[in-house]
C-alpha cells in the first residue's frame, strides 16, 4: 500500500513555501509532486534530517529541493521502515538509558571531585616547572613580610642554634640543604607556622616561645617539613584551580553569584582535603619523631600547648581537624 | 496590514535532559572527544524546537567542523598557557596580538554561526567590512577608555587647585561623560552588528541613536542607585531583626575583635550567615540591575531592527520576570550541582521566545539562499575556548 502525504516543499536555496505531496510506495520509491514538477526517487537518494526530541523530520531531495509534511505522524510510520531513528536517539528518550547515564556521570563526577581532582593535581604539581614553583614561593614570602609579617626579635644565638636543629631534621629526613630554609617571624605575636611552595619554612617567633624544648619545637618543624616533603603547598594551589574551573564549567556561568557558589564550593572542598593533608603531615611528623628522639611525647606535649592557645574556629570552618582529635589520633599511635 | 507572528519555543526540559545527560556521559567516556557531537545535538534541539510562521530553524554545522575548531581552540590554548609560564613576555605579545585579531576572530565567528542557521531552507549571513568592525570593537572602545584616562588626569589636577571643582568635575564626569561614552561605544557595536547580517540575500538593516543608548545608560544609573538604596534599607533591617532575636551588638562587637581573644563558634556562624545574607540581597540586587539594563537595550534593539523592506522585529522583555529567571536557574543549578541545567536552558529559550515577535507578511517573504563557500568553525571555537561569546540577537 502506498501512502500519500501532504506538505511543503522549498525549492533550492529559495525560502518559498510550495505545496507539494509525497508519495511514497511499498518497495520504497518516493514520487514527490511539487508546482509542476515531478520527482521519482528511491529512498536510499533522500537525505533525513536526524531524530532528535520530537522535533518534525524533513527530507532533503537531490538537487536541493527541501520537503516537509503537513502530519508528522504519518511520516513517522513511513520513515519507521526507511529511516529508523537512530540508537542514539533511542537511548537519549529510553528511561533506562538516561538512568543509567545519569547514575554513571554522577559516580564518575563525584569520584573525579572528591579524588580525581587531587591524585590530578599531585601529578600537575610534580610535573610544574620548579621555576614556576621557586618563583610562587618567593612571592609568597614577600607578599607576607609586606601585609603581615615583621622581622623577627630571637636573638641571633637562638635562630642559629634551630637553624641547626632543623637542618639536622631536614638531613635524616633526606632532604639537601638548598631543597628547605627555615625563616624566623613575627605575626603580631600569633603562634604559627607554614610551608611555602618552594620549601621555604616559616615559625612564628610566638611558636618559638611557646615549644618549652627543643624536641617540641622539632615536632612543629618535621609537619611542615611533611607538607614540603609530599608538596602539599602547590598541589593545593592546582587543586583550587581544578576545582574553580570544574565548577565553572558544571555551573555555566561566572557572574556575581556564580563566583560566590562556587568560591564556597571550591572552599569546603579544599578544606576537606587539606584536613588530608594535614593528618598525613602528623603521621610523618610522629615517625620522624620516633626516629629523631625515640618517643612522639614531645609532639603531644606539644599539640596540647597549640591547643590550650588555639582559638576557636567552627568545625566546618577548619582547614585543620581541631587540635583535640589530632591529638587523640596521636596517641592511639602503636607505641614505638 | 501586517500580521504578527509569535516565536514559539517546543523544547521540554525531561526531553533535553536525556539528550543532555547522555551528552555527558559519551562526552566522559570519549574523553571530551564526543562534546562535538554534544554540542551539535544540543543546538540541533534547540533551534529545531524553535517555530516562527509555522517553520522551524535548523542548525547546520556538522560535528567534525566543531571538532576541528575545538582541537586548534585548546592547542592554542595550551601554547598559551605553556609560554604564560616559560616566556611572559611572549605570552604578553600573544595577548595583544589576540585582541589586534579580536575583531577578525569576531566576524568569522558570527559569520560561522549565521551561516549555519537555516530558516525555511535559507541561511543567515553575516558579511561586514573588517575595517568597520575593527572600529566598532577596537577604535571606539579604545578611544573611549582614553578618554577615561584623561579625564581621570584632569580631574586629579583640578583637585590640586580645588576640591569642589574637582568634584563637580568628578560628578559630571560619572553621570554624564561616562553614559555618553558607554552610549557611543554599544550604539557603534549595536550598529555594526545589525547593519551587516543578512537572511539569505535581504540584509537587516537597524538605524539607532547615541541618544537612545545614552538614555538607557542613564536610566539603567537612577535605577541603580534605587535599587542599591533599596538593597541596604533591606540589609538593614536583617541585621535589626537579627538583633531582636540575638544581641546584634555581639555580633557587630565580634567584628572588632581580634582573633587571639577568639570568636564562639556560635557567634561566628552567625556572623558567617550575615555575611552570606548581605551577599545574597547584593547578588539580587546586581540581577536585578543587570536584567533592567538588557531588557532595556534588547527592546530597543529589536524594535529597530527590519529585515528588507516589510519585515520587522520586537521584543517585549520585562525586567524583572527576566531578573528572576536568571537568579533561580542559578539557584537550581547550584542546588542540584548542576543537574537542573537542561531545565534552565530550556526555561531561558522559552522565555526569550515568549518575549519576541516578528512582523509583516512572512508567507510572501521569498528570499535567494546566498553562494555557498567552505566554512570552519575554527574562530568560533577560539572565541568560546577564551571566553568570549558573542550574542547577535540576545
Amino acid at each position: 500500500m502506498s501512502r500519500a502525504l501532504t506538505g511543503k516543499a522549498y525549492a533550492p536555496a529559495s525560502s518559498q513555501r510550495l505545496q507539494a505531496t509525497l508519495l511514497c510506495n511499498e518497495d520504497h520509491s518516493v514520487s514527490c509532486f511539487v508546482a509542476d514538477q515531478v520527482f521519482l526517487l528511491q529512498a536510499h537518494e533522500l537525505v533525513f534530517s536526524p531524530t532528535l526530541g520530537s522535533i518534525p523530520r524533513s527530507l532533503a531531495l537531490p538537487g536541493g529541493w527541501v520537503f516537509e509534511a503537513d502530519d508528522q505522524q504519518q511520516l513517522q510510520k513511513w520513515l519507521k521502515d526507511v529511516a529508523p531513528p537512530s540508537r542514539l536517539h533511542l537511548a537519549e528518550k529510553s528511561r533506562v538509558a538516561v538512568l543509567l547515564s545519569l547514575v554513571m556521570v554522577l559516580v564518575i563526577g563525584g569520584w573525579f571531585m572528591f579524588d580525581g581532582v587531587a591524585r590530578t593535581a599531585r601529578v600537575m604539581a610534580h610535573v610544574l616547572p620548579s621555576s614556576m614553583v621557586d618563583y610562587v614561593g618567593t612571592e609568597t614570602l614577600v607578599l607576607l613580610d609586606e601585609q603581615v609579617f615583621s622581622s623577627s626579635w630571637i636573638p641571633d644565638v637562638r635562630q642559629q642554634q634551630l637553624c641547626m636543629l632543623f637542618a639536622r631534621l631536614a638531613e635524616g629526613q633526606g632532604f639537601t640543604h638548598d631543597q628547605v630554609q627555615l625563616y624566623f617571624r613575627d605575626w603580631d605575636g600569633r603562634v604559627n607556622a607554614f610551608a611555602l611552595a618552594d620549601g621555604s619554612i616559616v615559625v612564628t617567633d610566638a611558636m618559638v616561645e611557646l615549644a618549652q624544648t627543643q624536641p617540641e619545637l622539632a615536632s612543629v618543624l618535621l609537619h611542615e617539613l611533611a607538607h614540603v616533603a609530599h608538596n602539599d603547598v602547590m598541589t593545593q594551589l592546582v587543586q583550587g584551580a581544578l576545582f574553580a574551573v570544574i565548577s565553572a564549567y558544571v555551573i555555566g556561568d561566572l557572574s556575581a553569584l556564580g563566583d560566590v557558589l562556587i568560591g564556597s564550593a571550591v572552599f569546603s572542598l579544599s578544606m576537606h582535603h587539606s584536613r588530608e593533608a594535614e593528618a598525613r603531615a602528623d603521621l610523618y611528623a610522629a615517625d620522624a619523631m620516633v626516629q629523631h628522639f625515640g618517643s612522639r611525647e614531645a609532639m603531644i606535649s606539644m599539640y596540647k600547648r597549640l591547643h590550650d592557645h588555639a582559638t576557636v574556629v567552627p568545625e566546618w570552618l577548619a582547614s585543620h581537624d581541631s587540635i583535640s582529635t589530632r591529638i587523640t589520633r596521636l596517641e592511639s599511635l602503636p607505641q614505638p | 496590514m501586517s500580521r504578527t507572528h509569535p516565536v514559539r519555543f517546543h523544547g521540554q526540559a525531561a526531553e533535553f535532559f536525556g539528550i543532555w545527560i547522555v551528552n555527558i556521559f559519551l562526552t566522559i567516556i570519549t574523553l571530551g572527544i564526543y562534546s562535538a557531537w554534544a554540542k551539535v545535538r544540543t543546538k540541533q534541539y534547540f533551534y529545531g524546537n524553535t517555530e516562527l510562521d509555522e517553520a522551524r530553524f535548523s542548525y547546520l554545522a556538522t560535528p567534525l567542523q566543531i571538532l576541528v575548531g575545538r582541537v586548534i581552540a585548546v592547542l592554542l590554548m595550551l601554547a598559551w598557557f605553556w609560554l604564560s609560564s616559560f616566556e611572559p613576555l611572549a605570552a604578553g605579545l600573544l595577548m595583544v596580538l589576540f585582541f589586534a585579531v579580536f575583531p577578525v576572530l569576531m566576524v568569522r565567528n558570527l559569520r560561522f554561526d549565521m551561516r549555519m542557521t537555516l530558516y525555511r531552507n535559507v541561511r543567515f549571513n553575516f558579511n561586514p567590512a573588517y575595517g568597520a568592525a575593527y572600529t566598532a570593537y577596537l577604535l571606539k572602545p579604545v578611544a573611549a577608555y582614553i578618554a577615561v584616562l584623561l579625564m581621570f588626569f584632569v580631574i586629579m589636577m583640578l583637585a590640586e587647585f580645588s576640591v569642589v571643582i574637582a568634584a563637580i568635575g568628578a560628578v559630571l564626569a560619572v553621570c554624564a561623560a561616562g553614559p555618553y561614552l558607554f552610549g557611543w561605544v554599544t550604539k557603534g557595536m549595536a550598529d555594526f552588528m545589525a547593519n551587516n547580517l543578512l537572511y539569505g540575500t535581504r540584509p537587516f538593516s537597524a538605524h539607532f541613536s547615541t541618544h537612545a543608548y545614552v538614555l538607557i545608560a542613564v536610566k539603567t544609573l537612577l535605577f541603580s542607585l534605587l535599587v542599591m538604596l533599596v538593597a541596604v534599607a533591606l540589609v538593614s533591617a536583617m541585621f535589626w531583626l537579627a538583633g531582636l532575636a540575638e544581641n546584634s551588638m555581639s555580633i557587630l562587637a565580634s567584628l572588632s575583635q581580634t582573633e587571639e581573644e577568639g570568636l564562639a563558634p556560635g557567634m561566628a556562624s552567625g556572623l558567617a550567615t550575615g555575611i552570606f545574607m548581605l551577599y545574597a540581597v547584593l547578588i539580587a540586587a546586581g540581577f536585578i540591575i543587570h536584567a533592567y539594563y538588557a531588557a532595556q537595550v534588547r527592546n530597543y534593539v529589536f524594535a529597530q531592527v527590519t529585515v528588507g523592506e516589510d519585515v520587522r522585529l520586537s521584543s517585549s522583555m520585562a525586567p524583572l520576570p527576566f531578573a528572576w529567571l536568571e537568579l533561580s536557574n542559578l539557584l537550581a543549578i547550584v542546588c542540584t550541582l548542576g543537574l537542573a541545567q537542561p531545565w534552565a536552558k530550556v526555561r531561558r529559550q522559552r522565555f526569550l521566545c515568549a518575549c519576541t515577535a516578528v512582523h509583516g507578511e512572512l508567507e510572501a517573504l521569498v528570499v535567494r539562499d546566498s553562494d555557498d563557500e567552505h566554512q570552519s568553525a575554527i574562530s568560533d571555537e577560539i572565541t568560546q575556548a577564551f571566553d568570549m561569546e558573542i550574542g547577535v540577537l540576545g
